[in-house]
């Protein structure tokens, strides 16, 4: 059995900073600026650019761009999404129309070249016209037709629990029950399931047949029958952690008697 | 001119009344028996006895044959001396099985029955209302005739041994009613079961009443009587209706289960706790009940039932609101708002039911017609808006109920039938009334709520209900499928939970207008809330059955936990390191 060595590379303490984004890809971290927008970080959490925002609403979700070029931010609360182009910093607003007042996007979307088919979680597709910055909807057909892949793995994730979703990956952690979780894989259609783990988590991650469950008083890292654990400062809990580049985990913390107290930490494993 | 018409003409410019007499002379009823000149044999029965005069004609004293036999009929006219003609002359002892056991011993019984049956057939409404205020003409009547009717020609056919049983085309379409309302009852087992238990029960035994029925070659008409307990008498005579209508049924299997539900609703509906939201409701209930014993003893089965699925579906949603302030879903007027779905289910569910079945009665059974369209949903916070609906409906009854009064008063109306509408009328008239009542007192004691606050407690959802009858009705929405399809959606797992991810605020009781945006920063991107003092947001990183609400009390410290749906504290979730900065 080997054992597992996980190792922290850097530490960034936030006084009053509201961190609750954290994204990740390549050596780059993004998270958060309180309610003003984004901080792009690298792997040793040196702050390479600052995104300025004026938001009148909290982010709920964060879409990448396949090449990593853009990002775009969701703010139901403010029926708006927010596309930012990460080699500019330059942002533009897309006001969503009235129907999502009601409908909800869903985390999982298609953003490859100049395409970009949002899912909502009514099963309905939606494009973005990046030169308009209109969304419209999409038919089945055109999906299929146009994006035969994408449209696969939209409709194979129908048939699963997922928990969280790489849709640039065309893959997801899916749970079957209490007892049983997983990690499909669509690329080459191939399932890895983990059967030994514990229930207390508000989130996992996978990268490389690594299971990484959070939860606000532990972290664990599972790896085969290998698992280590990672507790928090003192003071803090866990809120989140992504995978970084190939060996690397970046995790985000809070004080819960203080939101405005945010730590970001770099493990390498 | 029809005989009839030529008797009832006869009989009113002689001012003489009308008398059971068969043949030629069928159903003229002379005044012997009484200190008048007679020219009726002096050995008739009434005579001697006065069953046969028009105040106490076998239809007025009918409980003083409930216990002849056919030996006792026998003894009796021989004592009195009547011929057989004279004995099968009394068309209203035929709803007596002994006695046609007994008759059925004459020679002529069997030509009787056929020419009653023809001439029964030809009465109008008018002459049936005039032989029923005669006491000639009893309830059921020419239902009987036509069943010892079919009788004769089941025995001959059973003679010819060519043919197979026959049915006629009265009994055809009642069982064509019935097995329609068969296949609803099959389509919403699931829901009754699940949301309305009395209802459920007594549609178990209805469809046994129903398959007992139609297992056999023909209908099986009996009279049955039944006793009351004095809290029923009591009950039924408090509200000023006639106990004797309860104490005997003529009619099959079905029509016997039915009148035995009539009992056990008002049995149900006496021991209603003054506690009880539907106490108020007493009065209609009884009427309701009443109204469907008369249209049961009308052979008008299906309108009976619908009437009986009303008051088991108010009674169970009577109970599901007692069961859960037993349980404590909620004990103030705002609780069902904060409750939508856990311990209030049975109440959301029997909402949806009651609606689907104030429809039928409404529109199917009383055949109200509500022509202002209710736009209910776009009455925002103008409560008169509100209520509209309920207006509508209310003097669309109130007109029903005088246009029958009109048509029984100029004659035009068959009393018998429109007697039963006259009492559901009556009885949906207190009931909207009640509700309209009870909504405009709580308005005036709680003028802190809005309309929207009323409409999810327990008398809102009746009055919701109630208002919504209308719009079922117009959308054709009312039917057992979309009962289903609505209680299925109202209480469908939350998309959030499905879909595993972390809900928006819309999607949770903060929401509910009750819970106030603050100015407070949001908390990892959510949101702060206040409601009676108390701080709430959403916890932005647990997500599906793991989500919830944090809580905080004015001084920032971590009360729990809570559910996103109800706003409840989950119970030890208290977290002391957790705190809300101002």
């Amino acid at each position: 059995m080997i054992k597992m060595i996980i190792k922290k590379t850097a530490e960034l303490f936030f006084k009053t900073n509201d961190i609750y984004i954290l994204e990740t890809f390549d050596n780059t971290i993004i998270i958060n600026n309180n309610h003003q927008g984004l901080l792009i970080l690298n792997d040793s959490l040196d702050i390479q650019k600052e995104v300025h925002i004026q938001q009148i609403a909290p982010i709920y979700f964060v879409y990448k761009k396949y090449d990593n070029s853009a990002l775009m931010l969701y703010l139901p609360d403010a029926h708006q999404t927010i596309l930012i182009d990460l080699k500019t910093c330059n942002h533009d607003i897309i006001t969503l129309p009235e129907v999502f007042h009601e409908e909800i996007l869903s985390s999982n979307y298609y953003w490859n070249n100049d395409t970009f088919i949002l899912t909502t979680t009514n099963d309905a597709f939606y494009e973005i016209n990046f030169i308009s910055k209109i969304l419209y909807a999409l038919s089945y057909e055109k999906v299929q037709r146009n994006y035969p892949s994408f449209y696969d793995f939209w409709n194979i994730c129908k048939h699963y629990n997922i928990v969280t979703i790489y849709p640039e990956k065309e893959s997801f952690i899916f749970q079957k029950d209490d007892h049983h979780m997983g990690f499909f894989n669509g690329k080459n259609d191939q399932e890895c399931e983990i059967k030994e783990y514990f229930n207390d988590w508000h989130d996992i991650e996978y990268k490389n047949n690594l299971f990484c469950f959070i939860d606000e008083h532990e972290l664990k890292i599972i790896h085969d029958n290998n698992t280590f654990s990672l507790y928090p400062q003192n003071n803090f809990i866990f809120l989140k952690a992504k995978f970084l580049g190939d060996n690397n985990l970046a995790i985000l913390s809070s004080n819960p008697a203080n939101c405005q107290e945010s730590l970001l930490e770099v493990y390498k494993t | 001119m029809h005989i009839f018409q030529f008797i009832l003409l006869f009989s009113h410019v002689l001012t003489v009344p009308l008398h059971a007499q068969y043949g030629n002379t069928f159903y003229v009823k002379e005044s012997w028996g009484t200190n008048n000149t007679s020219s009726r044999p002096t050995k008739s029965p009434s005579s001697q006895d006065g069953w046969n005069n028009p105040r106490n004609s076998p239809c007025h004293t009918s409980r003083n044959f409930n216990n002849f036999r056919a030996t006792d009929f026998q003894r009796h006219f021989q004592d009195r001396g009547l011929t057989e003609k004279e004995i099968l002359q009394q068309p209203c002892l035929y709803m007596f099985d002994e006695f046609v056991k007994f008759a059925q011993t004459y020679s002529s019984y069997t030509c009787t029955i056929q020419q009653l049956h023809a001439e029964l057939k030809k009465l109008n409404i008018i002459q049936k209302a005039y032989y029923f205020v005669q006491g000639t003409y009893c309830w059921g009547l020419q239902k009987r005739i036509h069943y010892l009717y079919n009788q004769l020609s089941t025995l001959k056919n059973n003679n010819d041994v060519v043919t197979g049983p026959t049915i006629s085309m009265e009994t055809y379409q009642l069982l064509k009613q019935l097995s329609a309302q068969q296949a609803e009852y099959k389509a919403l087992d699931g829901v009754y079961r699940a949301y309305a238990p009395s209802l459920s029960n007594v549609l178990a035994q209805r469809t046994d009443a129903y398959r007992t029925m139609t297992s056999n070659d023909t209908l099986q008409y009996v009279s049955k009587s039944y006793n009351l307990n004095n809290n029923v008498k009591h009950l039924l005579t408090k509200y000023g209706h006639d106990t004797a209508r309860f104490t005997q049924c003529y009619g099959n299997q079905l029509d016997q289960a039915i009148h035995q539900e009539s009992l056990d609703l008002l049995d149900r509906i006496d021991t209603l706790p003054s506690s009880s939201f539907l106490y108020d409701q007493q009065e209609a209930l009884v009427d309701f009940t009443v109204a469907m014993v008369d249209y049961n003893h009308e052979n008008l089965t299906d309108k009976a039932m619908n009437i009986a699925d009303l008051c088991w579906t108010l009674l169970d949603y009577g109970q599901a609101i007692a069961e859960g302030a037993a349980l404590g879903a909620y004990t103030a007027v705002t609780d069902l708002v904060n409750n939508p779905i856990e311990a209030t289910i049975n109440i959301v569910a029997g909402k949806q039911i009651l609606a689907y079945q104030l429809t039928k009665v409404l529109y199917n059974v009383a055949d109200i017609s509500v022509t202002a369209l209710s736009n209910f949903d776009k009455a925002k916070d103008k409560w008169n808006k509100y209520t509209e609906p309920l207006n509508n409906i209310i003097d669309a009854i109130s007109k029903k109920e005088i246009t029958i009064r009109d048509a029984i008063k100029s004659g035009t109306a068959f009393v018998v039938g429109y007697k039963a509408q006259g009492k559901l009328l009556g009885g949906l008239g207190k009931f909207c009334n009640t509700i309209k009542n009870k909504s405009i007192n709580f308005v005036k004691n709680n003028t802190a709520f809005n309309p929207k606050e009323y409409l999810a407690t327990p008398e809102g959802l009746l009055f919701k209900a109630t208002a919504d009858s209308n719009k079922l009705k117009q959308s054709g929405q009312n039917t057992a499928s979309s009962l289903t399809n609505k209680i299925e959606n109202s209480l469908k797992t939350p998309e959030f939970i499905q879909q595993n991810r972390i809900p928006l605020d819309r999607e949770t009781i903060l929401h509910n207008e009750l819970f106030k945006k603050t100015k407070i920063t949001p908390v990892k991107g959510a949101q702060v809330y206040n409601k009676d003092n108390l701080f709430y947001h959403r916890d932005t990183f647990h997500k599906g059955k793991g989500a919830h609400l944090e809580v905080y009390n004015k001084q920032g410290i971590h009360l729990g936990e809570a559910n996103p749906l109800t706003g409840q504290l989950i119970p030890n979730t208290a977290d002391k390191n957790k705190k809300l900065n101002f």
